[in-house]
């Protein structure tokens, strides 16, 4: 089986303090830790397990600049086979479909069985790529997927929806598939491990080499254009009235009659 | 009577010698066989290093192996007991190796000369039974100390006991159908012949069949040896001389180039074991219910090894496979590399100076590289640590902040001092144990040393990530750390933690050297019992306060069994009027550790009781009204253990630091700290 696992790198911003920069369309980065974005680090695992379990090979893809060769080398300390790095500034400023495109034009260069992604990437969210991988491709995909078995060229497919429910969907291959985390225990990522794939080699292709003109990929090939980021001004605070019920109402009560509330 | 003619005919009343000489020759073989598989075991884990000091690991073998030291330790009867084994089978073995000589080679064995040899190799069979007779006595009768024996601990009492008996009575058989006119110097011989002549006849009889016996069953030892934990008869010597001095590093490109999971000390400690079980009674994690146990782990991977490295996997090709495949994660059962809290106990325990802690953590670093069997808490808390350079928060703000507070002089912005703090992650980010870190630092203000901490440039020391077995990462931590002693040349280092003041002690001067880091200083850390025991010794600190409480110190394994300052934390607590030092059932060497080491802050007990707790209550049995210690993990877990364990209103918990404070400042500067 020939899975291919689709992985970004992306600032960690969970406790980071978040400024925009000046072209109020990005944030300032200096200051922020990378790392593989938390959805794609269980899509390379799935991708690796499958691949102990059935066999086959596992190629991680990427888009981006120089910086995510070490998300693709962490797939490679993983258990992938190839790393793909799709970097060229024709790519820059892209939206999902425009990522999806040159995803698309360079997965269609080799066979594949399988495609892997993270169910959205943390920092934009846009939960878009995979879908629109798989329109592009012409497959079959399932969205949210915390759980995954191959029977033949059958996948059987489980999905976490809303209220505590779960659907089990059999996909026909070749489909993509985005990952939920949770779907499996993403094994540790050592120094060691990363030094020992060091020199393996990272093949970098660019728009021409995928057979795209500039206007299909980057900020040309978008359908979305971000007009604005910021953060939005912070609400009035809650206030929580404490004592016992009766001191509370009596608190309560006073407050709506200073608004006027009770006239 | 003649007696220079007095010898011994050897093979009297036996025929067929030839065959005998055949199995014999077989015999050796089959030893030579087991162990030449052994021994080329060992050499996978050849790392090139040599040992610096020869005479020392040299008296080491004198001591612990020819002596038994360490088996006497806490156990008077066991070294009695394997002193008289060891000793009357190397006599006898060289008792038959003289007999061989002068019946093959040059016979010498006449007169007074063989007279002699028999009466002493009658007297070192006689110290072998006894040997024997008690180690059987301990293990199936008095069960003396909690082991596990399996069918081979029993085979090998057997059959030296067999062996032994079947001995003596040939000798006697001997006696009694030659009657020679000197009766060699046999007592027990002459005993055992005495007491055959009242029972049987036909002595030649019996003794022809008996000698078939004897012989069979004294070859059957001998090939039995490098297939059993017999082998510890080579393999515990060499051990313990290989291990007297503490594993030397091996770096990250180091390692690359090693063929085995172990290196050759390593190899060698587990043909070492003798399954005794002393590491496992000492282990705190055991002992809290938790499945670890040292031995069965050193014993799983003896295992390990000779399925990976033994004949099959040289000669046979599918074993060949499955060895080349074989990884150190798929051996160990679960979670259990991961228990170890490398509180050192068991190293202190193993007679043969077995390390099951340092076996334990170079599987972590096989199962690190392997990545599958790292459990999620320490994986997360590892990959935080990778990228924030601490193990809890992700922007180092928070206790950049909170040092900026201390009012102390901070080498980050700018100011100068002879000595740095190292405040540590711990003692920085944990509420009870910022208020250790005041302490310290009103006693540093108190005896006018000029110090300073490190600001926002204070990362991890890195211990933990080194005993988890993550030594990349341990190494572009220790690189990055002495880049910021150098830019702010620093050499001279207080820590109130002993897991930084190990690393920094013991782990980073050998990798400054290895890592060939540049500009690196020289670095000398203390402990700050060690600091203020100095500062005390050197009238730097005058008590003005009394403190009037019973103490008990729990000493850190860091400090303790790691590093030795045994003396320092109670010459302290001595010197503070009115204190009342009690000692804990266990303590020194045989501290119990606190659960907090190797890691296992990150890893939730599974166990009955927490190691802490268990400890707790131990303190509490001295009626102390403080436990005292000297590390800021035993002050979370104990602190925490004495209030689950219901003590929290007769027993406080106290960093030592706090005590010396309360007795050396007065109240108001204290506050201000």
């Amino acid at each position: 089986m020939n899975i291919v696992v689709c992985v970004k790198r992306v600032p960690d911003l969970a406790e980071a303090e978040i400024v925009v920069d000046r072209s109020e369309k990005g944030i300032e980065t200096e200051d922020l830790v990378f790392d593989i974005n938390e959805w794609d680090n269980y899509a390379v695992e799935e991708a690796v397990l499958l691949k102990e379990s059935i066999g086959g090979t596992v190629t991680a893809i990427s888009l981006g600049e120089e910086d995510s060769e070490e998300v693709l080398r962490r797939g490679l300390a993983v258990g992938a086979d190839n790393a793909i790095l799709l970097n060229d500034r024709a790519f820059d400023g892209g939206d999902a479909f425009a990522t999806a495109k040159a995803l698309a034009a360079a997965i269609e260069r080799n066979p594949f069985d399988l495609i892997l992604t993270g169910a959205q990437a943390a920092d934009d969210g846009y939960a878009q790529v995979g879908a629109t991988l798989a329109e592009m491709l012409g497959i079959p995909h399932a969205t949210l997927v915390t759980g995954l078995e191959i029977d033949g060229n059958v996948a059987r497919v489980h999905r976490e929806l809303e209220a505590g429910l779960e659907e089990i969907l059999d996909v026909r291959l070749p489909a993509v598939l985005t990952i939920q985390t949770g779907i499996n225990e993403p094994r540790y990522v050592s120094i060691a491990g990363i030094r020992r794939v060091a020199r393996r080699e990272i093949e970098v292709l660019g728009a021409k080499d995928l057979g795209l003109s500039g206007d299909e990929v980057g900020a040309a090939g978008s359908r979305l254009e971000m007009q604005r980021l910021f953060v939005p001004p912070a609400t009035q605070k809650g206030e929580i009235l404490e004592g016992s019920v009766d001191v509370t109402t009596e608190k309560l009560v006073s407050i709506f009659a200073s608004k006027g509330w009770l006239a | 009577m003649d007696l220079e003619h007095v010898t011994r005919q050897v093979f009297w009343n036996v025929s067929l010698v030839w065959f005998f000489y055949t199995l014999s020759a077989l015999a050796v073989l089959a030893f030579a066989t087991g162990a030449y598989r052994n021994v080329s075991i060992w050499l996978k884990g050849w790392t090139g290093e040599r040992l610096k000091n020869v005479s020392q690991s040299l008296s080491r073998v004198l001591t612990d192996g020819a002596l038994n030291r360490k088996i006497f330790r806490g156990d008077f009867a066991a070294g009695i007991m394997h002193l008289c084994i060891m000793w009357g089978f190397i006599v006898l073995f060289i008792g038959t190796v003289l007999l061989t000589i002068h019946n093959d080679i040059v016979p010498f064995l006449f007169g007074y000369t063989y007279l002699i040899y028999s009466f002493v190799l009658d007297i070192a069979g006689v110290v072998m039974l006894t040997g024997v007779v008690l180690a059987l006595v301990r293990r199936y009768v008095v069960k003396a100390r909690p082991m596990h024996s399996l069918l081979d601990d029993g085979v090998i009492l057997a059959l030296l006991v067999v062996i032994g008996i079947t001995g003596f009575t040939l000798e006697g058989l001997r006696l009694e159908a030659l009657k020679p006119a000197v009766d060699d110097w046999s007592p027990i011989g002459a005993l055992f012949a005495r007491f055959l002549d009242s029972g049987l006849g036909g002595a030649k009889a019996w003794h022809g069949s008996l000698w078939w016996l004897h012989a069979a069953l004294s070859l059957a030892l001998v090939v039995y040896i490098p297939l059993s934990k017999l082998f510890h008869m080579f393999a515990a010597p060499a051990n313990i001389y290989l291990s007297a001095e503490e594993p030397a590093v091996v770096t990250l490109e180091e390692r690359e180039k090693l063929v085995g999971d172990f290196n050759q000390a390593q190899m060698v400690s587990l043909d070492a074991c003798t399954k005794c079980n002393r590491c496992e009674n000492a282990c705190p994690s055991r002992a809290s219910g938790e499945p670890l146990s040292p031995r069965g782990f050193v014993l799983n991977m003896k295992g390990y090894a000779k399925e990976k490295y033994g004949f099959r996997a040289r000669f046979d090709a599918r074993a060949k496979e499955a060895a080349a495949a074989s990884q150190v994660g798929d051996a160990i059962e679960d979670d259990a590399g991961w228990w170890c809290t490398t509180c050192r106990a068991c190293v202190e325990q193993c007679p043969v100076s077995i390390s099951p802690m340092d076996v334990i953590r170079e599987t972590r670093v096989s199962m690190m590289a392997e990545g599958r069997k790292v459990p999620p808490t320490i994986r997360d808390m590892l990959r935080t640590m990778s990228k924030y350079n601490n193990p809890w928060e992700s922007g180092g703000s928070k206790r950049a902040a909170w040092r900026k507070n201390l009012e102390a002089k901070d080498f980050s912005q700018g100011d100068e001092a002879e000595v740095c703090y190292w405040i540590s992650c711990v003692a920085s980010g944990d509420v009870r144990n910022q208020e250790v870190a005041k302490a310290f630092i009103s006693i540093l203000r108190h005896a006018g040393v000029s110090f300073a901490h490190l600001g926002k440039e204070e990362g991890c020391c890195g211990e933990f990530v080194k005993r988890l077995g993550e030594d990349g990462l341990f190494e572009a931590i220790v690189e990055g750390n002495f880049g910021v002693f150098a830019d702010f040349g620093i050499s001279k280092m207080v820590t109130t933690s002993p897991h930084c003041y190990h690393t920094m002690k013991r782990d980073y001067p050998p990798l400054r050297d290895k890592l060939r880091i540049e500009n690196a200083p020289q670095l000398e850390p203390k402990h700050h019992t060690e600091f203020i025991a100095e500062l005390i010794a050197g009238g730097k600190l005058t008590f003005s306060r009394r403190v009037e409480k019973r103490v008990t110190f729990h000493d850190p394994c860091y400090i303790g069994r790691h590093d030795g300052l045994y003396e320092q934390p109670r010459q302290i607590l001595r010197a503070i009027p009115g204190v009342e030092v009690v000692e804990m059932e266990r303590s020194r060497e045989n501290s119990f550790c606190c659960g907090g080491g190797g890691g296992r802050m990150w890893l939730e007990s599974t166990g009955d009781e927490r190691m802490a707790e268990l400890r707790a209550r131990e303190a509490a049995k001295t009626k102390a009204d403080i436990l005292v210690t000297a590390c800021p993990f035993c002050m979370s877990n104990l602190h925490d253990a004495v209030k689950t364990a219901g003590f929290a209103d007769v027993m406080e918990v106290k960093d030592i630091a706090e005590l010396v404070a309360e007795a050396v400042v007065s109240a108001t500067a204290y506050e201000e700290v």
